[in-house]
């Protein structure tokens, strides 16, 4: 059974230009994402993974429309989200939500919990002022916060119970989309399995479909059902999430699958340090992006073209010359 | 340590290091005769009595009848001084009012639709800060005429400035924070996040620089009413009973020194307890 | 590795640390004691607020002056009691004998001067020499943390540098004079998944070569457990539970540990719903009755919350200790 397509990004670029230096008038390209294709069914989660400069926050700041792309379209619920006005906008930002990685600035501090978590629903809803404090209600207890703490301010909370108010906030015009950008990693480590277990309450018990960004591999492993991972602005390898981590076909995955820390002492895998460091985006490698690092490299091809994704199992899509 | 940090709160703990001494000398110097010179002046400021002319003030050789003693027309010092308050007060509040509501409209604006606008308002910031008050009031003096009008529109003019700067540095910051983008992605429209999410946290920058401008308003008064193109007279304005004074330094010093006395006490007090406010509304210190 | 036959370089011994504010004052380093051998590296695990960056400050001697104070016990740094040395012998200490790398790489280099400055400037205060070696020194520093093409990079400056680079810098600087013992807080957080594999090895390799004794401070049991060889395990300014690595995750004595490392999800995958400590870490200005980790735990009883357990041996194995009324009955 498949659910429905909710959201697809078809070629989606994003390209800054950056003076080439203080005194310059010369601009470079930086092509922060680069033809990216991915879709996302309803209910389902779709972790971005990759390590600082690839790419997953300008990705996300296109999905939520802060962001114009240079090219490409996003599609949700099959209209192009960058050409909505009006209600149809309006429809979208109630539909889409996101909860962001530091509970203490993504709240107001000037502003009551009450207000704080309503104002997607006020925003773009037409409801009295009572049922606003009905769903405010709600979507507190559905995070585990009584109604008595809708009449607080932020700085009344620890960083839990913040990123539950922030969560709360996503949920409250029961959308269908949230976006989740490092969601426990500005969390205490006793307090992240909390806030884990409460997200995937709330994808069971509301169908929501999550875009996840996250550094934390296990963290992701654990909440993703497909991921896509990026290396300088491009996917490199996408798929069903225990196929790849099991099984990381391309270079790069296998390697920063391998970094990831063990969770004990006896489970010591095999660590494929690599050289260097990533390129700037201001001047990457031709050819495949992440050539000059590969320990796998197979030949002139590697420096000269770039792998397009092709499928290398129903489930698993990679781009990479060892594979063609 | 970060480890130690906890949020943030006003609490009634902060009000225990009110400063005392400047807000009661500001009380008596400056805010209670502002509103009841009526009833507390000795004399009329206005009406001359030539048989009392030159008094020295008490404890000089002077009676209590005249305490800082009178003026060459034989007008009481101290009931001018208190008369003179109100004066003072008026100019530096709407005049700060002006500053107040034209920088921070501009700053915020900059601040957040960046690009031409932005550049535009700073240069204007820029010019505005290059050019002396002092050149620009004698223009609208000699445009307008010496008038409440002008002085009012000086301060303001001279003040603006700084607020917007101050005002569009925050709000570039504030733009970028989370709970903005939060806000955007939940569906508000612009004026919504500009007043509802940053309005809000740039209100106390607002209220510790308008306290601390009060001192250079009153400052700025002064000097104009001093060169003559302030209020003109009769009014008690305080630089003018400075200016007043200044051919008889030599002679009858109370004249020009009690007023100048006044002018530095309240000055000195705002700033005191602008500084105080600044502490005590800025979240980044903690109560360590 | 066995610890027991090597030297003690670090010995700490019922190391108290006192806060005092307006508002009160609290206890965020309460009775420390603990040793690190040489070539070992200790982990010191905590969340926010669990007293472990204090600590690392406390053996520096860096606290904060007027509100932090050491109120009770010993630093012995190679059999050198550091609590009683003067500010000015502990100057020639600190960095020569025992140095710190902080998190950030960003603020830890000055901005202003280019790597080399800052890695002479440190040559230059514990061990002067000539001019002209003062440089080779400092490449030969920078080669030793692996920085590539260091003749070159000396000359950069922090902003030229990316962030694994500039911690790498920071090392360099650490380890420039061979201290005995190195104090790492956190020093990887702000690094990439890749870069912080590097950065790892990096400091398993120096260790290797000069045998000096590491204290890392951590929140994250997965560089425990891929780097050190014994643990600290510290709760609201308690070390609840100390202990070998590999005997702490396969039986943790204390149910703040034992839950820690289970709410973690795994790499490998297939697990149920994770298993979570209700509630939040206490805030250090609280005051603690009883054991600090009691309103969480599980098993907590009446005196749990009464009584503030002692510190004793876990299965009856000499070392591994934890602080927990469960282990006393046993």
């Amino acid at each position: 059974m498949k659910n429905p397509t909710i959201l697809e990004a078809r070629g989606l670029s994003k390209h800054f230009e950056v003076k080439d230096g203080f005194f310059s008038r010369e601009t470079k390209t930086v092509r922060a994402v680069n033809d990216l294709n991915f879709e996302i069914s309803k209910g389902e989660t779709l972790a971005l993974v990759g390590e600082s400069g690839c790419g997953k926050t300008t990705t996300t700041r296109l999905l939520l429309r802060l962001q114009n792309p240079t090219q490409g379209v996003i599609n949700f619920e099959g209209k192009d989200v960058h050409s909505l006005t009006g209600a149809d906008l309006k429809r979208f930002r109630s539909r889409v939500q996101a909860v962001f990685q530091d509970p203490w600035s993504s709240i107001n501090p000037r502003v009551r919990i009450r207000d704080f978590v309503a104002e997607p629903l006020i925003v773009n809803e037409t409801l009295t002022s009572g049922e606003v404090d009905r769903r405010v209600h709600e979507a507190l207890d559905a995070v585990g916060l009584g109604p008595a703490h809708a009449r607080k301010y932020p700085h009344e909370f620890s960083g839990g119970q913040r990123q539950r108010i922030a969560i709360a906030s996503a949920i409250v015009t029961r959308p269908d989309l949230v976006i989740l950008d490092e969601p426990v990693s500005g969390l205490d480590v006793s307090i992240r399995s909390q806030i884990i277990n409460l997200l995937k309450d709330m994808q069971q018990e509301y169908g929501i479909s999550y875009i996840l960004v996250a550094h934390d591999l296990a963290t992701t492993r654990y909440l993703a059902d497909k991921v896509a991972v990026m290396y300088l602005g491009s996917i490199i390898e996408t798929g069903d999430t225990d196929q790849i981590f099991d099984h990381p076909r391309h270079p790069y995955t296998e390697a920063l699958l391998s970094a990831a820390l063990p969770s004990s002492p006896t489970e010591k895998n095999r660590e494929i340090v690599l050289k260097g460091e990533i390129p700037s985006p201001l001047s990457p490698p031709d050819g495949c992006p992440f050539h000059p690092r590969c320990p796998k490299v197979v030949g002139n091809i590697c420096s000269t073209a770039f792998p397009q994704l092709a499928a290398e199992t129903p489930q698993v899509q990679v781009g990479c010359h060892i594979y063609k | 340590m970060a480890e130690l940090s906890t949020p943030s709160r006003f609490s009634l703990r902060r009000l225990r290091n009110l400063p005392l001494v400047p807000i009661i000398i500001l009380l008596v110097v400056f805010i209670i005769p502002a509103f009841f010179a009526q009833w507390i002046a000795p004399h009329d400021p206005y009406v001359p009595n030539l048989r009392a002319r030159l008094q020295p003030p008490v404890f000089f050789g002077g009676t209590w009848e005249y305490p800082l003693g009178t003026d060459r027309l034989g007008r009481d010092i101290l009931s001018r001084i208190l008369h003179g308050a109100w004066y003072v007060m008026a100019v530096s509040m709407i005049g700060i009012f002006v500053g107040v509501v034209v920088g921070t409209t501009l700053g915020l604006i900059a601040g957040y639709v960046r690009g031409r606008f932005d550049s535009l308002v700073m240069r204007l910031v820029d010019i505005s800060l290059a050019l002396p008050a002092m050149l620009l009031a004698l223009a609208l003096a000699a445009a307008l005429g010496a008038s409440f009008l002008s002085v009012v529109i000086v301060v303001g003019f001279a003040l603006w400035a700084y607020f917007a700067r101050q005002v569009r540095a925050e709000v570039l910051l504030l733009r970028d924070s989370d709970f903005v983008a939060r806000s955007l992605v939940a569906g508000s429209s612009h004026a919504r996040i500009l007043f509802r999410h940053i309005l809000p946290n740039v209100v106390n920058t607002i209220v510790v620089l308008a306290t601390l401008q009060v001192g250079i308003a009153i400052m700025l008064d002064a000097s104009l009413s001093f060169l003559g193109i302030g209020i003109p007279r009769p009014t008690p304005a305080w630089g003018l009973l400075v200016s007043d004074g200044r051919d008889f330094i030599a002679t009858d010093w109370w004249i020009a020194f009690f007023p100048g006395l006044a002018i530095m006490l309240t000055v000195l007090s705002v700033n005191m307890i602008g500084d105080w406010l600044r502490d005590a509304l800025d979240p980044r210190l903690k109560q360590f | 590795m066995n610890s027991q036959t090597k030297k003690p370089l670090l010995e700490v011994q019922d190391l108290k640390v006192e806060i005092k504010t307006k508002v009160g004052s609290f206890v965020p380093v309460n009775g420390h004691s603990f040793s690190v051998h040489e070539g070992e590296t200790i982990g010191i695990v905590g969340e926010s607020g669990s007293g472990k960056s204090m600590t690392a400050s406390a053996l520096m001697r860096l606290l904060p002056k007027h509100v932090a104070k050491i109120t009770e016990g010993s630093v012995r740094l190679d059999g050198k009691e550091l609590l009683t040395l003067s500010e000015k012998q502990m100057r020639k200490v600190r960095g020569a004998e025992i140095s710190m790398i902080l998190q950030d790489p960003q603020t830890s280099l000055n901005p202003a001067f280019t790597v080399g400055s800052q890695i002479k400037e440190a040559l230059r205060l514990h061990a002067p020499g000539p001019r002209r070696s003062l440089r080779s020194r400092a490449i030969d520093a920078l080669k030793a943390v692996k920085v590539a093409a260091p003749e070159q990079r000396i000359d950069a400056y922090p902003g030229e540098l990316s962030g694994g680079m500039r911690q790498r810098v920071v090392g360099a600087i650490a380890i420039s004079c061979r201290p005995k013992v190195i104090i790492a807080d956190e020093p990887t957080t702000s690094l990439d998944v890749t870069v912080q594999a590097q950065y790892l090895r990096l400091l398993r390799e120096l260790q290797e070569e000069t045998g000096m004794a590491i204290l890392f401070i951590t929140h994250d049991f997965g560089i425990v457990a891929s780097l050190c060889h014994r643990v600290l395990v510290m709760y609201a300014g308690r070390i609840v539970e100390s202990g070998p690595v590999g005997k702490i995750f396969a039986n943790p004595a204390h149910p703040y540990t034992e839950a820690l490392i289970a709410t973690v999800p795994s790499l490998s995958g297939n697990q149920g719903r994770l298993r979570t400590i209700p509630g939040q870490p206490p805030s250090p200005a609280e005051k603690i009755v009883g054991c600090p980790f009691a309103p969480r735990c599980d098993y907590a009883d009446a005196r749990c919350r009464s009584e503030a357990p002692p510190t004793v041996l876990a299965n009856g194995d000499s070392e591994h200790t934890t602080s927990c009324w469960r282990a006393v009955n046993q």
